[in-house]
């Protein structure tokens, strides 16, 4: 038997000691799965190491896959924060990116930028209004939002098939799943030309910025920092609780559902079947990863977004398959929690004493 | 089985205990026999649990001697305590829910015990002394006289000598204490020897036929409780103390604080109070005994929790029994907590933080939201200067500032809002001396400013150097409020112990 003992003070060599070893652990069972795989293990590692910022073009790939992950996890650390389990960000973002594109057949999808900014907001609220349920759900019969966010999920990847199978199918898409294309003035201008770094990154930023401004400066950021660590505190301060699981979850749909409004108005363009693809599950590893601090959630999504573009690269360079690919990054995750466990924490021998044992046998 | 010569059971002598700032245990002689039933009685904080802690090996003594059965032991351990044939009942259970009763029951054991034989002695042992117990249902399905005595046949499976309870009954119902003491009546008859420990005057006089009174960590006496009334065992408790009728004369202002009809369940406990008047200038205390419902009384006055209508509160003449705290704040209201940490102070905040809690009604550190730290950080700075707050810096945490140092800090913080009316609960509770005397001094410099203030505590002392009037809350219900000078000590002890409720406030049923 062995236990966690959390250790007080880690020093700060051993937090640097343990990411190395987390990058190196990573490269060391990659190479040992690629050969496993018969490819030339090195190579493979060096084109998912170099790749993603080897060109303009694959630094904005790395930027437009962090950003909505960023976005998203922003969103959720506040919540995480206050011990509000907001795990439903995926449904969030996908109706994010449902109620942009309504907002837009609803005005008749013009070629005019002056509808962009509304659009956005549109999905922004349908995010909100996503994660309102679970909050009413959860101040109104204290059903856990753990649950109730995860559970419409699926509930919105429904809506999302109805909308893009029946009620908005494209006439012109020869069956598929899909919808019309937003005309181009409903789109997010590319700000460097050739690649796909677009305004939506600014949006992202500023969104860092609020977020910790909002931390530090405001009353909701006190009332976020006394629901995680002084309970009692916060009811003292006149907060309660019912209104923090609100704001909490009200902010965490918000962000989502911008996040989705914002890649259907670049990446996407339109809706189809596969709008979501995990960006809201991912995130939640960000935000912890990034210890839903908003500077370590930017650092987080870089990595993971990282992860992603080199990813692709290697499946395209070597034929690595996607599952292959996905284990590789998923063991960079592994690694890095692993690290940061034993960092945070240190393994203790419990010797085995017949006193514990259970005597019914 | 004990002839009459032979050395009795345990024997204490001259123990004692000192704390930084206090005598928990002063020179503290005392005697069990086989198969006596010793009450130990004692106010909050007169060294009961003091006292049993060093008999259960929890604490050492600084000075003073053990003796078991006539020889000297040093009690070092818990396990030393079993050994030699101590067993104790503590007040909260260490119980496994989602475990049954026997699980429960084997985790205490050292080594592995097989299954069938645990069976035969737990049957023996609830079988002999009354325990019914099934020992296969999850512990989370029963009452807690039910899980007590799931506690009691674990401390009687090594088969003690002596066994100790502390405040047994306080979470029991009449019945299920009745039931315990039955068992209790058992054990002694057994030969084995037990200390009870309690504040309930009625229940010593029924079960013990010794009981030795504790009072500021000294045995005031040890007499047969059963030969003496109650109202003299109160006052060994509580001393012959002056009830000082010099008060200095404030004038008495409009009403501040009305509660009428007030009827709500807070957390565990309901609070009844029917008629609670305090006017401005005056300060008025709430005696009673840990654990009867004070820190619920205060949640409701501070809006915390919400009461059983607007109008069973009313501060400044507005009726506030719906509202939270922030808007009985913005009527001149301030509350202070029992618990410093985590309830009137966050911990991990600096002094800056924690000066804005209960500030964010004032527009001065906080506008939509807001915050201005700059003008905060001053604010926190004025108020550890003003009330002697030693600290080490204003961001560093709350939780490394002394207690008495944090208490003159959260004091400062409400007394520098200058309220109308201040409701505070145990305004000194864990403070030294210096500190404490400077709380007091500040609250009652407050009433000179024709502030309107309820002290809750369970220091009497502090109450009756403090009040002008005194009710008792006791099992939640709150008794009128009387003048200091029309209390005796004996109507204040028997209050307390809500032996003499007057009938109008009678419990139903």
């Amino acid at each position: 038997m062995i236990r966690l003992v959390p250790r007080l003070h880690p020093p700060w060599w051993m937090q640097a000691f343990g990411s190395a070893a987390a990058v190196a652990l990573t490269l060391l069972f990659g190479a040992i799965l690629f050969a496993a795989l018969g490819q030339p293990p090195l190579e493979v590692l060096g084109v998912f190491l170099t790749r993603p910022l080897s060109s303009l073009i694959d630094i904005g790939d790395l930027l437009q896959k962090s950003g909505p992950l960023i976005l998203i996890a922003l969103g959720l650390s506040v919540g995480y924060r206050a011990n509000v389990w907001n795990i439903g960000a995926e449904g969030q973002f996908i109706l994010g990116a449902v109620g942009a594109m309504g907002f837009a057949l609803a005005v008749g999808n013009p070629d005019t930028g002056a509808l962009l900014v509304p659009m956005l907001v549109a999905g922004t609220l349908a995010g909100m209004m996503w994660a309102a349920v679970p909050a009413l759900l959860r101040t109104a019969f204290n059903a856990s939002e753990l649950l109730t966010s995860l559970m419409l999920v699926y509930v919105a990847q429904q809506l999302l098939y109805f909308v893009v199978h029946q009620a908005w199918k494209s006439p012109f898409a020869f069956g598929w799943p899909e919808t019309v294309a937003l005309s181009e003035g409903l789109t997010l201008p590319v700000l460097v030309s050739g690649t796909h770094i677009h305004a939506g990154l600014i949006i992202v930023l500023a969104a860092v910025v609020v977020v910790a401004v909002l931390m530090r400066q405001t009353t909701f950021g006190l009332r976020i920092q006394l629901a995680q660590s002084a309970p009692g505190a916060m009811r003292f301060a006149g907060f309660h609780h019912n209104q923090t699981v609100w704001l909490s979850l009200l902010l965490g749909g918000a962000m989502a559902g911008l996040a989705g409004a914002i890649e259907l108005a670049s990446t996407f363009g339109k809706l189809d079947d596969k709008v979501g693809l995990g960006y809201g599950f991912t995130a939640i590893i960000v935000a912890f990863l990034g210890r839903l601090h908003p500077v370590g959630i930017v650092a987080a999504g870089l990595a993971v977004g990282y992860t992603f573009v080199g990813g692709d690269w290697i499946k395209v360079s070597h034929g690595v398959n996607d599952a292959a690919a996905d284990v590789f990054q998923a063991s960079l995750l592994f690694f890095v929690l692993a690290s940061d466990l034993l960092t945070r924490y240190r393994i203790e021998r419990v010797v085995r004493r017949p006193a514990r044992e259970h005597p019914a046998e | 089985m004990t002839a009459p010569a032979a050395p009795p059971l345990l024997s204490l002598r001259n123990i004692s205990r000192r704390f930084p700032g206090v005598i928990a245990n002063d020179d503290i002689d005392l005697t069990v026999r086989s198969g006596d039933i010793l009450g130990l009685l004692g106010e909050n904080g007169a060294g009961k649990s003091t006292l049993m802690k060093i008999l259960a090996g929890l604490l050492v003594p600084d000075d003073g001697q053990i003796l078991w059965k006539g020889k000297p032991v040093a009690i070092r351990s818990p396990a030393v305590a079993r050994q030699i044939g101590i067993g104790m009942v503590h007040q909260h259970f260490a119980l496994f829910d989602g475990m049954t009763v026997a699980e429960n029951v084997a985790l205490s054991l050292p080594g592995a015990v097989p299954g069938r034989a645990l069976e035969a002695r737990l049957a023996a042992l609830t079988d002999a002394y009354g325990l019914s117990l099934d020992p296969g249902q999850p512990v989370f399905t029963l009452s807690a006289g039910e899980k007590q005595r799931i506690e009691i046949v674990r401390a009687l499976l090594p088969d003690p000598e002596l066994l100790i309870l502390d405040e047994p009954t306080s979470v029991l119902t009449p019945q299920e204490a009745e039931q315990l003491f039955a068992t209790l009546r058992r054990l002694a008859a057994d030969g084995r020897s037990i200390v009870f420990i309690s504040h309930k005057l009625d229940e010593v006089r029924r079960l013990c036929s010794t009981a030795t009174i504790l009072r500021g960590g000294r045995v005031v006496a040890t007499c047969d409780p059963r030969t003496h009334t109650a109202e003299e065992i109160a006052e060994l408790m509580l001393g012959s103390r002056p009830l000082s009728t010099r008060r200095s004369e404030r004038p008495r202002g409009d009403p501040l604080l009305s509660v009428a009809g007030l009827d709500a369940k807070s957390g565990d406990s309901r609070v009844r109070a029917d008629d609670l008047q305090v006017h401005g200038g005056e300060i008025v205390g709430i005696a009673g005994v840990a654990g009867n419902a004070q820190s619920a009384l205060y949640r409701l006055l501070s809006g915390e929790e919400l009461a059983n209508g607007a109008g069973t509160i009313a501060i400044c003449g507005r009726p506030v029994g719906r509202s939270r705290p922030n808007p009985r704040r913005r009527l001149g209201a301030a509350f202070l907590p029992e618990e410093r940490l985590g309830h009137s102070a966050a911990p991990d905040f600096g002094l800056t933080g924690n000066a804005l809690l209960s500030n964010l009604t004032t527009p001065a550190f906080q506008r939509r939201g807001w915050i201005f730290w700059p003008r905060l950080r001053r604010h926190a700075g004025h108020i550890a200067e003003s009330y002697d707050v030693r600290h080490g810096g204003l961001e560093r945490p709350a939780r490394s500032l002394s207690g008495g140092n944090l208490q003159k800090f959260v004091v400062g913080r409400e007394l520098t809002k200058a309220p109308r009316l201040l409701v505070v609960n145990q305004p000194t509770w864990g403070v030294d001396m210096g500190a404490a005397g400077r709380i007091r001094q500040a609250i009652q410099g407050l009433a000179q400013q024709q502030a309107a203030i309820v002290v809750i505590s369970q220091d009497l002392d502090e109450l009756l150097e403090l009040c002008d009037r005194l009710a008792v809350i006791h099992d939640g219900v709150l008794s009128p409020a009387r003048p200091v000078a029309e209390w005796t000590i004996d109507a204040l002890g028997l209050a307390m112990a809500g032996a003499d409720q007057p009938p109008a406030l009678k419990r139903a049923g």
